[in-house]
């Protein structure tokens, strides 16, 4: 079983995005909060240089682009909002990829 | 309170100026603000970690210390909470440390006398490395001491010292000041025909004395078989006919319904100049 058809025809349009803002790659894929059952926190934390609202998402998205290859400093963006992958592994079938599975987490930008 | 809160946002405002500083990020310490994600540079949360305040003692002529009762000596513990990107590297932390004590060491005039670091730690909630720091610095308060010092500006002089700014019975309060410096206010006003005028000082007399210029202090119209005063004395306790004293200084009356035996008051008549002289 391919999740490709999957992906292009349930996923959320998204782009990979360099550091430098290029689009590098465009696909479709999943996106999801992690709640609380995935322990995390549900208010986030206060840290003595800010709020960490702990926005952590769950990624899966098709083999291309490749997550795990990602360098610092590139991201994903989808409807607007920017993800940092914080973790993405490459899940196989076999010995083919499968997909990538990714925690990402909301960029928060200062000045 | 609110100087010893506003310290810290003071101190950030003071280091944020600092050119040699620019890659640095400083913020008081849980802002309320949402935290960069990633962290891009090195950021750093001040902080007050403690505050000591000490009594100071001076010379006098024969040489042995007394207690200055007026001035005030404070140590103050400032607290750094450097965090730097994991990216960065530990040593990001040490780099920002030393440049930021460098900078208030020879930059700022202020008089550090100590500092020191604990160990690096990684902080998951800040994505960091992270170096709490601090310094010590000593400030001699004194409500009279100028100086150019910077760290001054930090906390005002009426934080430590108000009990004895604030004393009226060791200081003259502005109004005071002024009792003595100019007691007495002279000054004219021309007459102009109304029934009452008010004049005026910017003060509420003890003693007001109203003179007609050049002429007599009465007059007697012998043909309407009346008396006009054109002089008149005022105190906050009562006054002689004509003049009253106001809270911010005197009105005068002119041939108004007051009058008292046979005598009407002429204190504003047309064209006619009157001095007084006034009692702060």
């Amino acid at each position: 079983m391919m999740l490709e058809p999957i992906f292009t025809q349930f996923g959320r349009p998204a782009e990979f995005i360099s550091a430098n803002g290029e689009t590098l790659a465009e696909m479709k894929a999943f996106i999801s909060p992690l709640r609380y059952k995935n322990k995390m926190y549900l208010y986030g934390v206060n840290t003595e240089i800010g709020y960490n609202s702990q926005g952590h998402y769950l990624y899966i998205g098709p083999c291309e682009p490749d997550l795990t290859q990602a360098q610092d400093g590139e991201y994903v963006r989808c409807f607007g909002e920017k993800y940092r992958i914080d973790r993405a592994e490459k899940v196989y079938k076999g010995e083919e990829g499968f997909y990538i599975w990714a925690i990402i987490r909301v960029m928060v930008e200062t000045e | 309170m609110s100087e010893i809160s506003s310290l810290p946002a003071n101190i950030v405002g003071w280091l944020k100026g600092r050119e040699e500083l620019s890659y640095i990020r400083f913020l008081t310490e849980y802002p309320a603000l949402k935290k960069e994600i990633p962290l891009k540079r090195t950021t750093v949360a001040v902080g007050i970690d403690g505050m000591n305040i000490k009594d100071s003692f001076v010379e006098n002529d024969e040489g042995v210390l007394v207690e200055n009762e007026y001035c005030r000596l404070v140590e103050i513990k400032l607290r750094l909470s450097i965090h730097a990107p994991f990216s960065s590297g530990g040593e990001a932390c040490h780099e920002a440390f030393t440049d930021i004590i460098d900078c208030l060491s020879f930059d700022s005039g202020l008089d550090i006398q100590s500092s020191g670091c604990d160990n690096i730690v990684s902080d998951r909630d800040t994505d960091a490395f992270v170096l709490t720091a601090w310094a010590t610095v000593n400030a001699s308060l004194c409500p009279a001491q100028s100086s150019s010092l910077d760290f001054p500006s930090f906390l005002s002089k009426d934080l430590l010292c108000g009990s004895h700014i604030n004393n009226d019975a060791i200081h003259l309060s502005q109004e005071q000041q002024l009792q003595l410096s100019e007691p007495v206010v002279s000054g004219t006003y021309f007459g102009s025909g109304a029934s009452s005028k008010s004049i005026s000082l910017g003060f509420k007399p003890k003693l007001v004395i109203v003179v007609a210029n050049g002429l007599p202090l009465m007059h007697v119209n012998h043909s309407e078989s009346k008396n006009y005063a054109m002089f008149a004395v005022a105190t906050q306790m009562g006054n002689s006919m004509g003049v009253e004293i106001t809270s911010n200084g005197f009105k005068v009356h002119q041939n108004s319904s007051m009058v008292a035996r046979e005598c009407y008051p002429q204190l504003n008549e047309l064209a006619i100049t009157y001095c007084y002289i006034a009692l702060r």
